[in-house]
Parts: C-alpha cells; structure tokens; sequence
C-alpha cells in the first residue's frame, strides 16, 4: 500500500465515520471503519503495520470531531494495531476465520482500552455497562472486515501474481 | 541515546505512546478542547461533513419514507413538534402562580435571569456523531457566529441534552448530560419543593439523591432543572425509573431515565 492511497482511504473512512456510517447504524451502535481498516491491512500484508501512523492520525481527526478526550481513540487503536501484528504470525492470513477471530479480539481489546482511558480521566461509564454492547460491535466490525478484506485480497492476489510474473 | 538507537521499534511506540498521553492530558485540561490546530481541523472537517450529512439524513429520511410513507412522516414530525411546544407549555403552566411570583422575587434579588425570559435558542443539525463508540459526543453546524459560547446549555424538544465543550467557526462540540461528572441539581415537578442532585451513572441513565430523605418521590415522577449550577431552571432532566434508600448514607436514591431519545438526536436546540 502506498502511502498516498493509505491517505485517501483513512481519510474516506474518517469521513464516512461521521456522516454515511450513521445510516446503517442502530441504536447509536455502528461499525468502526479506521479499526476495520487496520485490522485488516495489517492482517493481509506482510508490512501491513506500517498503516499504523495514518490509522492514528484519522483516529486523532475522529476524536476532534467527536470523541469526549482528544488522543484517547488512537491510543486504543495503537494497542490494538500491536495486537493485530502479533496476531498475524501465527495466523493463516487468507481465511476468513482467523480474521474473524482477530477481529472480534480487536474490537473488544479496542473499546476496553478506550473505556479504561476515559474511566481514568473520570467518566461515568462502567466497564459492564461498555461490555454490554460488544457483540454488537464486534458483529458489526467483523462484517465490515470481511467487506474490506474481499478488497484487500484482491489486492495482495494481484501483487503476488505481479511478483511471480517478474520473478521477483 | 545509543540504546534509543538500538531499539527503534520500542522507541518508536515509546514516543507515540508519551505524545497521546500528553494531547491526552491536554485535552482533559482544557474539558474536552482540542487545541488550536484541532479547532482549525474540526472547521475544515464540518465543512466537509455539513453537506455530507445533508446528503446522508436525505438517503435516510427517503428510505424511511418509502418503508412508512412520506406523509406519515411528515404528519408524525409536525405533530411531535406540537407536542413539544405543548409539554413545554403544561410544564410552564404547572409551576404555581404564588410559586412563580416567589421565584420571580428571588431572581431579581439575585439578578438571575431564567432562560425562558432571557435567553435566545439557536437549532443546529447534528453533522458528526460517531456511531462507534457508546459515548454520546457530537458536533452541531452552528458555532461561535451563530453566539454559541463554552457551556452553552443544549436541548431537544423533549429535555436536556448536553453543554457545549468546545465552539468554533460553524461547529460547536455537544457532550451529553449522560457523561455528565459533575451534579446537576434537581427538583420534581409534582413539587418543587423536592429538591437533590443527579449525575451521570454510566448506564446510560443519571443517578442521584435526594437533599431530604423524608421526601416523597416516586417512580415516574418527572425532574426538571432547579436553576443551581451550570443548568438554567425548568429544563426536563428525566423521570424516576428506580428509588432506593441507601443506608450506609442515609440518603434516598434515585435512578432517572432521561426523557431525551439520545438515539435519534437529529436537530438540537443551543441556550445562548
């Protein structure tokens, strides 16, 4: 992935974020595109954790417009982004299922990591309260993940073939 | 600084980690703010976002049209508007006239001014809400031009919202009354002379307690806003869902649902 077309699609999914995604969503409950995308570049590319430094940046933009704490989004995103890595080793990256794994994982670790940031800082919000809601999410951002990586695979597919061709 | 050298990738995330802490802070410092460049973005952002929104609430409003008929609609948004405007009415109406003359007296002794005499609305559509994370935050499309100021108060026409957190060009930043920390005096409007504090409990609901524990309340009774604090009088909080008697404090609990749909905030209304 280039770092231009990293741009474009962070920047797409941070906008979709706060306007598109609110038409799918139910009950305040909806898919996170930045998460889904990171989990899912890091997960089919081999450098795929260099996405890390955009994935922040738009979780930053993201907490500007609409997060109660700015910096608390791309702190769980970073954790997450490290988990995803360490993941990916030991996963087989071209089935459907490891993915879903991770992803639910991601989720989980994600808005726990959030929750614990703003718990700290004296919200409210207790972690039984946030665990309540996860299936949500997490059924949410698996079938986002799985959307993305139909894409990204086609991606990798095509680079792979491109390699074999020039014998690289 | 060889040992930084040695380990980049340790580095690297090291000094990620130490800068979100630090705009972490900052942000907390400042109640939610987000600094000069982030108050730079989120103008550019709302640009963005405003006709976005625009063309996203019309894809909505027309799917949900074409499943329960466009007329229905609109008949159904016209007469929750006409109920708004008369349950504001009822509730103005059931302060007692002796009670409103006393109040009157007061405020002018204090030289209060309740916001249903003295304060100005602005409406604002929501542009950004981020459907991704259970803490209701979001922006609105009018901003300091429109007279928002930092604590404006914000309402729907079923009771209070929020407080502004941050206001620039065209935007403001709206955080709801559910993450609200600090408390937030009450009183029931069956009688106002049944008074306590509420605050946010993290369950999408507000907890609190009464001043006296002899009071009377019950489930269903409706709170309004005394006046006291940050929150201009007579503003619907919420009704009881839930009393108890906490005995280790001595004091009469209650558990408040607030009478606002937070799903479906579309257009709020800004106390200037």
């Amino acid at each position: 992935m280039t770092r231009k077309k990293l741009i474009i699609l962070y920047l797409a999914a941070f906008i979709c974020q706060l306007t598109v995604i609110n038409l799918i969503g139910i009950k305040n409950v909806g898919p996170n595109l930045i998460l889904c995308l990171t989990v899912v570049i890091i997960f089919v590319f081999e450098e795929g954790w260099r996405c890390i430094p955009y994935g922040l940046g738009a979780a930053l933009l993201l907490d500007v417009c609409a997060g109660p704490v700015v910096g608390a989004a791309p702190m769980a995103l970073l954790f997450t982004g490290i988990f995803v890595e360490a993941a990916r080793e030991r996963l087989n990256t071209e089935l459907l299922a490891p993915l879903a794994v991770t992803g639910a994982i991601a989720t989980l670790l994600n808005n726990v990591v959030y929750w614990l940031i703003l718990k700290i800082l004296g919200d409210p919000m207790s972690l039984l309260y946030v665990l309540k809601f996860q299936i949500f999410y997490i059924i949410y951002n698996i079938l986002v993940m799985f959307v993305i990586f139909h894409f990204m695979n086609k991606i990798r597919a095509a680079r792979e073939k491109e390699e074999d061709e020039y014998g690289i | 600084m060889k040992w930084f050298g040695e380990h980049k990738l340790f580095s690297a995330i090291a000094g990620i980690v130490l800068v979100l802490i630090i705009i972490i802070a900052g942000s907390f410092m400042t109640a939610g703010g987000s600094g000069i460049v982030g108050r730079g973005f989120q103008t550019a952002a709302s640009a963005v976002a405003k006709p976005l929104e625009a063309v996203t609430s019309g894809i909505g409003n027309t799917l949900s049209g074409i499943i329960t008929f466009r007329d229905t609609q609109k008949e159904n948004d016209k007469l929750k508007q006409e109920n708004a405007e008369l349950r504001q009415e009822n509730l103005e109406l059931k302060l007692k006239r002796s009670q409103l003359r006393q109040l009157k007296k007061l405020s002018r002794a204090f030289n209060f001014k309740p916001y249903t005499e003295n304060s100005n609305a602005v409406a604002g559509n929501i542009t950004e809400l981020d459907y991704s994370s259970p803490y209701v935050v979001f922006t609105i499309d009018k901003g300091k031009s429109a007279g928002i100021k930092k604590n404006d108060i914000v309402v729907d026409g079923d009771g209070l919202v929020g407080k502004v957190i941050e206001t620039g060009s065209g935007w403001s930043k709206v955080k709801s009354v559910l993450s609200e920390s600090n408390n937030i005096s009450f009183k029931i409007l069956r009688d106002t002379s049944v008074t306590g504090v509420l605050k946010g409990n993290g369950k999408n609901a507000l907890t609190g307690y009464l001043m006296e524990s002899s009071d009377r309340v019950v489930e269903g009774d409706t709170l309004v806003t005394t006046g006291i604090g940050t929150y201009p009088e007579g503003i619907r909080i919420g009704k009881v869902s839930d009393v108890s008697y906490d005995d280790d404090q001595q004091l009469k609990t209650v558990t408040v649902k607030p009478t606002v749909n937070f799903s479906g905030l579309t257009r709020v209304a800004v106390f200037i």
